[in-house]
């Protein structure tokens, strides 16, 4: 079964004494019967919204049992999701207040979509050679798909 | 903290080859825990030998604190649904839930009408006459309208249709996130892996596999290779789990984690590594492999 959750959280933040109110919208998508922990699948879909920019610096997201609520799992395990994205310098948490996104530059955002691309890219490289796709030929297809979205022919 | 602790736990029957044997397994408190197992692998002696129904033979278990046969501190923190869900046959549904507000103790009235919404069932019905699926309702409003710390439930969906399946889960979730501890066994492979957070797989009385849940997928993967070329692969590279051959094709369960699994694709281009989850490794682990009585 899928889970697709929706989570609009409304936050009060108080940075040098101005009040803002900022909305962010959450969607985490649970797959149970996938082999990928479920901890590691909600802390992939946020590392994506927070890379491509859906969710910015220093906005609030879900607390714990917000998520865990929506979600109907244990809190623990968006326990483990949360502390993994916090070691991973994508959110950082202010006691009593909750969790929030991290401030990062373009530079560092660009690094953290090339490791998570890496990953994804070692995957379909094994299924290329698993079908036993010669270099070359996988090289073109690749070259194709990359022309294909970002333009020009080479 | 832990709830449940299980230490070189051992029990065997009379006139029966059957013996569960139980090393270690320890449950963690305001956790769901999923016992799975095919028919005759020792869940349902599990669960009595916690209730202190059956005595063990030898070995250590502790529930909240004590010993299962210190009834008198356990029962007020103890709610059980057992396998056999028969109650008094000539009660209708509305006297057996009045009995039991009378005699059970920590009876929680506001929690039995709530209850009662969830599991729609009419009073005038005699339980002789109700379904399976009925009487696992009737039992579920018993269970949970008692203030416990731990629930232990003996295939509290068995019998059930879909959504009263969703409505017994979502209340062992609820029970849950209010710090309680649930043990329930169960055949649906679905449910354990939609709802617990950790689990336990037994086979003919030996428990072949326990942990975390998304432990487990991290830690396990399978192999799939043509048959042929087992042979290539030296064995001291792989931790195998179980195998199992179909055609010409192998599957073989495996531990490691993420590392271990791409060093082995490095190393063996012919290999194909794949995630697993709860039915592929229960299938894995009951048709053969595991630990050998």
């Amino acid at each position: 079964m899928q889970l697709t959750v929706r989570t609009i959280c409304i936050s009060i933040i108080n940075t040098d004494g101005a009040v803002q109110g900022v909305t962010c919208l959450i969607w985490v998508k649970v797959d149970f019967h996938s082999g990928e922990p479920v901890y590691q699948q909600i802390a992939q879909s946020m590392k994506g919204d927070i890379i491509s920019g859906k969710l910015s610096r220093d906005e609030l997201i879900p607390s714990i049992r917000e998520l865990a609520r929506d979600l109907k799992i244990n809190p623990n395990t968006v326990a483990r999701a949360y502390r993994e994205l916090e070691n991973e310098g994508y959110i950082y948490s202010r006691p009593g207040v909750g969790y929030f996104i991290k401030d990062s530059d373009k530079k560092t955002m660009e690094e953290k979509a090339l490791e998570i691309l890496a990953k994804e890219m070692a995957g379909i490289v094994d299924i290329a050679r698993n079908y036993q796709v010669s270099r070359q030929k996988f090289t073109e297809l690749v070259m194709q798909s990359i022309n294909s979205a970002y333009g020009g022919d080479e | 903290m832990h709830a449940v602790q299980i230490k070189e736990l051992c029990k065997s029957y009379k006139n029966s080859s059957f013996t569960l044997q139980i090393n270690d397994l320890s449950l963690e408190a305001g956790s769901i825990f999923g016992l799975l197992g095919s028919n005759g692998a020792g869940k349902t002696s599990l669960l009595k030998l916690l209730m202190d129904i059956v005595r063990p033979d030898r070995g250590y278990i502790e529930i909240l604190g004590h010993r299962p046969s210190e009834r008198e501190k356990l029962q007020a923190k103890i709610s059980y649904m057992p396998e056999n869900k028969n109650l008094y046959h000539n009660m209708t549904v509305k006297k057996m839930l009045d009995y039991a507000s009378a005699i059970i103790p920590g009876w929680d009235n506001d929690k039995a009408l709530e209850l009662k919404n969830i599991f729609p069932l009419e009073g005038k019905k005699r339980i002789s006459t109700l379904s399976y699926g009925e009487k696992t309702q009737l039992y579920a409003i018993l269970t949970f309208a008692r203030s416990a710390d731990l629930f232990i439930l003996d295939e509290p969906t068995r019998g059930l249709d879909p959504i009263m399946q969703e409505q017994m889960l979502q209340l062992i979730k609820e029970e849950s996130w209010q710090g309680k501890t649930i043990i329930f066994s169960s055949h649906q492979l679905g449910e354990i892996e939609e709802s617990v957070d950790s689990l336990a797989m037994l086979r003919k009385g030996h428990m072949v596999l326990n942990g975390n849940l998304d432990d487990l997928k991290s830690e396990l993967f399978l192999l799939k290779l043509e048959k042929s070329k087992i042979s290539a692969i030296p064995p001291s590279t792989l931790d195998i789990i179980a195998t199992h051959h179909q055609h010409k094709q192998s599957l073989i369960l495996c531990q490691g984690g993420m590392e271990a699994r791409q060093k082995l694709q490095a190393d063996f281009a012919f290999l194909n590594t794949e995630n697993v989850n709860i039915k592929d490794i229960f299938l894995l682990l009951m048709e053969n492999g595991g630990e050998e009585e």
